[in-house]
């Protein structure tokens, strides 16, 4: 449950404390790229479950409150009723901004982004424009479980054609920083982050298989910009 | 180096890295009530970054040392608020993440293929953006683990 950006580490220490607090003798779990292996001791008879685990967006929210209850389990605050309800109600409404503001932030930061390459005023404009569209593409295609691979060489498709407009109308001295930035949003971070993190503590497999995926990602994407570049025939990005 | 260069160089960045790590962090989901703890560790890694570029230390080495920095705030506050570390750390080290370099990688390997031309410069200027990335996104992640790594060894994750 707790695979919407958590690293394996935090994973398995908080079911570790959760079991453990909720009266189980030990628990431990196996964690692979796609299931999840747990296995709880409780006066010496065991109970084995594997769950598989869908990979259901980042966010950052569900991590918090499921470490922070188990946290209160700890304590004494709460019981196991309690918890069910409330993992119950993390799994099955999990609270997100509004998408509208997700998609004004992202864009607000990429144009931010194309301010720290050295672009300027005009350049972010059309970067911000660039990335709201690309922004409101990926959520669509996000809502209507698009595979991540395609829906990433979609997005930067849309947003480098809208992007390279800027250099076709010269908008600005150095519209092609504006392509450069407008792809930034889709660059995933979180998971090459929870790669390397996984790597250092020693859960290599789920090191490997993030990666990999991260890498698959940022080809998508490559893939998307070149498809916009032979489109527009802008060349030579940097 | 006047003061206005200095300004220039890493205080004016500092303000403008806030708004990605902030944007970044509601697309993360984070919590509202985390969401300034993101902007100012984002704030203090990027000033650190950028201090370390100003003085002509190397990208990688500038990176270990801002997000060490995030790190160890990341660590301080997860023990303070009782929330998981990448809740803070991983909005904030958005800004240094090296985006430019990994789509520039990516592009120069297609471009290389698509227009068959294996040029020196092309080849070197691919090779050193992707050698730039990954030692840029270890020392990121390395720099965000090691707190933890150093002071809390038989601690639990949160």
């Amino acid at each position: 449950m707790l695979q919407h950006g958590a690293d394996s580490k935090l994973a398995e220490t908080t079911v570790h404390r959760l079991c453990t607090a909720l009266g189980a003798d030990w628990a431990d779990i196996a964690i692979t790229a796609n299931s999840l292996m747990l296995t709880t001791v409780s006066n010496k008879e065991f109970l084995t479950k594997v769950r598989r685990v869908v990979d259901r967006g980042i966010n950052l929210k569900v991590v918090c409150d499921v470490a922070g209850l188990a946290e209160m389990v700890e304590r004494g605050v709460a019981d196991e009723y309690e918890v069910e309800r409330r993992l119950r109600q993390l799994s099955d409404k999990p609270k997100k901004y509004n998408r509208w503001l997700v998609a004004g932030v992202v864009a607000l930061s990429c144009a931010c982004f194309c301010f720290l390459f050295g672009g300027g005023l005009q350049e972010c404009a059309v970067t911000l424009v660039a990335s709201l569209v690309g922004m409101t593409v990926r959520q669509q295609l996000g809502h209507q479980h698009v595979n991540p691979l395609i829906n990433f060489a979609v997005t930067a498709f849309v947003a480098t054609t809208i992007a390279s407009c800027g250099v076709l109308f010269n908008i600005g001295e150095q519209p092609r920083i504006a392509m450069a930035a407008t792809v930034l949003m889709l660059v995933p971070g979180l998971p090459s982050i929870n790669a390397v993190s996984d790597a250092v503590e020693g859960y290599m497999s789920m090191a490997v298989a993030r990666w990999a995926f991260a890498t698959l990602l940022v080809m998508a994407t490559g893939i998307g910009i070149m498809l916009a570049m032979m489109t527009t025939g802008v060349w030579s990005w940097v | 180096m006047g003061v206005v260069e200095i300004l220039h160089a890493i205080l004016l960045p500092m303000m403008v890295a806030i708004v990605p790590a902030v944007g970044f962090a509601i697309l993360f989901n984070v919590p509202t009530r985390f969401l300034k703890y993101c902007g100012l560790a984002a704030m203090i890694g990027f000033g650190v970054r950028n201090t370390g570029l100003f003085f002509d230390i190397s990208i990688e080495f500038a990176s270990l040392a801002g997000a060490t920095c995030v790190g160890a705030l990341a660590l301080y506050w997860s023990r303070r608020f009782l929330a998981p570390t990448q809740v803070f750390a991983v909005a904030a080290v958005i800004p240094m993440i090296p985006g430019k370099f990994a789509f520039g990688f990516m592009v120069a390997l297609i471009e290389m293929n698509l227009h068959n031309h294996y040029e020196p410069e092309l080849v070197t200027q691919a090779l050193s953006f992707g050698l730039k990335t990954v030692f840029i996104l270890i020392s990121l992640a390395f720099g965000i683990a090691a707190p933890r790594l150093l002071f809390y060894r038989s601690k639990p994750a949160v």
